[in-house]
């Protein structure tokens, strides 16, 4: 086939106005003996080209194993993508074939880790695995594939490229193995980055440089980002979006900006009112009390209602995702009522 | 240097508890091949602060500035190379055994990792005890009682004493190892990283717990941490550590107001606000990696990274001389060690307020 009709053909496609990544009504639950722990239950974003998209919540959400299902990397058994869709481009990953999925894993959609260290081979340099990863998906003769891995060591600001390669993973710092890994993940320029707590184990001086690292790639490549965090401020610094997540539910979903000005339920508003602000000084931090409960032992109805300051009788009927303003959704009965209310004012029944 | 300590403390309290003087550690690496002087790493260099009671000095810094080194330091945990510690009037490094035991319920530490302090084979109520039964200090119905008050004074059921540590979560677990920190009636608290491994909603309660325990029993907390917004909530004096050295010393507000050396400057740029409406450029580090503490740069340490070096087309003087802690525009309360610390104060702006 000639170019020409291809790009046309690209141009007029209806999939450029949809977006990249689509979950629908994801499942992801694991078995145990204890019983079966609904970890992700129910979940469903988009995540839009060439935007960033942060997925929040505390440890035992199920941040990581949705980022995960979307890779289909989760152990099976004992987990296991019950149901939902997992549409990138139009295609559901979820049914892909192990063929398929190898394509498409490190190739369009890449994914790093909060510990770089772990997902590194130590008895390999850095240029042998960058030039495997490389090679892997691009058909390229072996020196062309080394000028592509010092390119990409340049990108991610590492120094002495030609050096670089040569160390072994032990010789670099947690700073730079992160930024290898970043190195790696675009080197097959993916269409989706999905990056899981990348900055958690760095300094915030490493980490202010990896952040905007990936900003400045971002933009490069066109790519959208897939941010997995529990840390509110790296959100404000980076996403477009932000998904929140409480219990293996989506219990918020708005723009950064708009989430950040007034949080449409009562877990984000405690969420955000319960950080340390290095911004200005504080009298007494606003706590959530209680803790979260255990995945095979959700709370009926709202899952939050046992922390939540606002929990009536109506909230032992689960509360659906509901679009409260253009584009904001929240999983509240009583969501109506916080449009509009500063995010620091403390929350109590009327 | 001691000197401009001692005015730095004078202004702060007058009930001074701890007293760090000189303090040093460095770690012998064994010798290069062939050679015959061995190498040294040098974690922590001439660092020297007071505390007063009741109040809160936090160390930051980024991983391997020496801040532990330093917590283990005044605890004895680890040998001193050189240098004093003078806790509530003793010199805590030439006390005998017996002192030393004494000395040791008066000093406590909270560790990070609430899941690796406590021992999994031991209910957390025989863990808090333990220190109780080790210093002889109760047994039976007493004892049991001791440990039924903390539980309830760090907001623990007590009824949950038979439990085990994995019936926790995070924040109870860290509860747990707070109120076993507590329950030899300490005047003093190393809390390193308290918050680190923990959840933000609960870690809040946890910080929130820490102050009033310093409300209300008058403790001293030496907090280790680079979270730097806990730091500016529990703290009253912040000193920050680079490779070993301290480099400015300052009451908190004034820390984070007028930040005075450019390495509290850029560690200050470097954390990102919870408001996107302030996103804040990429840094400009010159040389983002920290050296290596084993070869340490010459004169100023913080030299390579320095943006006002590079901005000063690189003045000698930061290569060849080590900077001495000195008063910040006359200000004896903030000291730092900057060859250029008054320039380097004005060139500071704060971001405007959100």
């Amino acid at each position: 086939m000639s170019e020409a009709p291809q790009a046309t053909a690209e141009i007029t496609s209806p999939e450029l106005n949809q977006p990249l990544l689509e979950i629908v009504d994801l499942h992801t639950y694991f078995h145990s003996e204890r019983g079966v722990a609904r970890v992700v239950d129910g979940v469903t974003f988009d995540v839009p080209r060439g935007k960033t998209v942060a997925l929040v919540g505390e440890s035992g959400c199920g941040k990581s194993v949705t980022s995960l299902s979307i890779l289909r990397l989760i152990p099976s058994p004992p987990g296991e993508i019950v149901s939902g869709a997992i549409r990138f481009e139009g295609r559901d990953l979820a049914t892909l074939d192990a063929e398929e999925l190898r394509t498409i894993r490190g190739g369009d959609i890449a994914m790093i880790f909060q510990e770089p260290a772990t997902s590194l081979n130590p008895v390999f340099t850095i240029g042998d695995q960058l030039i495997e990863a490389i090679r892997l998906h691009r058909d390229l003769p072996l020196h062309e594939a080394q000028t592509e891995v010092k390119q990409a060591l340049t990108a991610v600001s590492l120094n002495e490229p030609e050096r670089r390669m040569r160390q072994y993973p032990h010789e670099l710092s947690g700073g730079m193995k992160q930024r290898v890994m970043i190195a790696m993940a675009l080197a097959c320029r993916p269409k989706l980055l999905i990056a899981d707590e990348p900055t958690t184990a760095l300094d915030v001086t490493i980490q202010a440089r990896v952040l905007g690292l990936l900003r400045h790639n971002q933009a490069e490549l066109g790519m959208s980002i897939l941010l997995v965090t529990h840390d509110l401020g790296v959100v404000a610094e980076m996403a477009d979006d932000v998904v929140v997540m409480y219990a293996g539910k989506v219990v918020e979903r708005s723009t950064a900006v708009e989430l950040f000005a007034g949080p449409l339920h009562p877990y984000s508003r405690g969420l955000l009112s319960s950080v340390v602000r290095i911004d200005r000084p504080q009298r007494r931090l606003h706590a959530i009390e209680g803790h979260v409960p255990s995945p095979t032992n959700w709370p009926e109805g709202c899952r939050f209602k046992t922390r939540c300051p606002l929990a009536a009788e109506k909230c032992n009927a689960e509360p659906p995702l509901a679009e409260i303003q253009p584009g904001r959704f929240s999983a509240c009965w009583f969501a109506d009522q916080l449009v509009g209310l500063p995010p620091d004012e403390e929350l109590t029944r009327s | 240097m001691i000197d401009i300590a001692d005015k730095h403390a004078a202004s702060v309290a007058d009930d001074i508890l701890l007293e760090v003087r000189g303090l040093t550690k460095r770690f012998e690496l064994g010798r290069e091949w062939f050679s015959r002087t061995p190498r040294y790493i040098h974690a922590v260099d001439d660092v020297s602060f007071r505390v007063g009671r009741g109040r809160t000095l936090s160390l930051v810094g980024e991983s391997g500035c020496g801040k532990t080194t330093v917590s283990r330091l005044i605890l004895r945990l680890l040998p001193a190379t050189a240098g004093e510690v003078i806790f509530e009037g003793k010199p805590v490094f030439e006390l005998p055994r017996h002192e030393l035991r004494a000395l040791r319920q008066r000093m406590q530490i909270v560790f990070q990792d609430p899941y690796s302090s406590l021992n999994p084979r031991m209910t957390v109520g025989a863990a808090v005890a333990e220190p109780l039964v080790v210093h002889r200090q109760g047994r039976g119905r007493k004892l049991r009682e001791r440990v039924a008050q903390l539980f309830e004074l760090v907001g623990l059921d007590p009824d949950a004493m038979n439990r085990y540590p994995h019936e926790f979560s995070g924040g109870q677990r860290q509860r747990i190892g707070i109120a076993r920190a507590l329950v030899l009636n300490p005047a003093f608290i190393v809390c390193d990283e308290p918050t680190s491994a923990l959840d933000v909603s609960v870690r809040a309660q946890v910080i929130n717990l820490l102050q009033d325990l310093q409300r209300r029993q008058k403790i001293t907390y030496l907090m280790i941490s680079h979270d730097l917004g806990t730091v500016r909530h529990l703290s009253h004096d912040v000193a920050v550590m680079y490779l070993g050295r301290l480099v400015e010393l300052a009451p908190t507000e004034t820390l984070f107001k007028r930040p005075a050396h450019p390495y509290t400057q850029m560690l200050l740029k470097a954390i990102p606000v919870p408001n996107p409406a302030r996103r804040h450029e990429s840094l400009n580090l010159t040389e983002d990696e920290i050296p290596s503490p084993i070869q340490l740069p010459t004169g100023c340490p913080f030299h390579p990274r320095c943006p006002l070096y590079a901005q000063k087309d690189k003045p000698a003087v930061c290569r060849e001389q080590m900077p001495a802690l000195q008063p910040v525009s006359g200000n004896a309360a903030q000291v730092a060690a900057c060859h250029f610390v008054d320039e380097s104060v004005a060139h500071f702006t704060e971001p405007p307020a959100s």
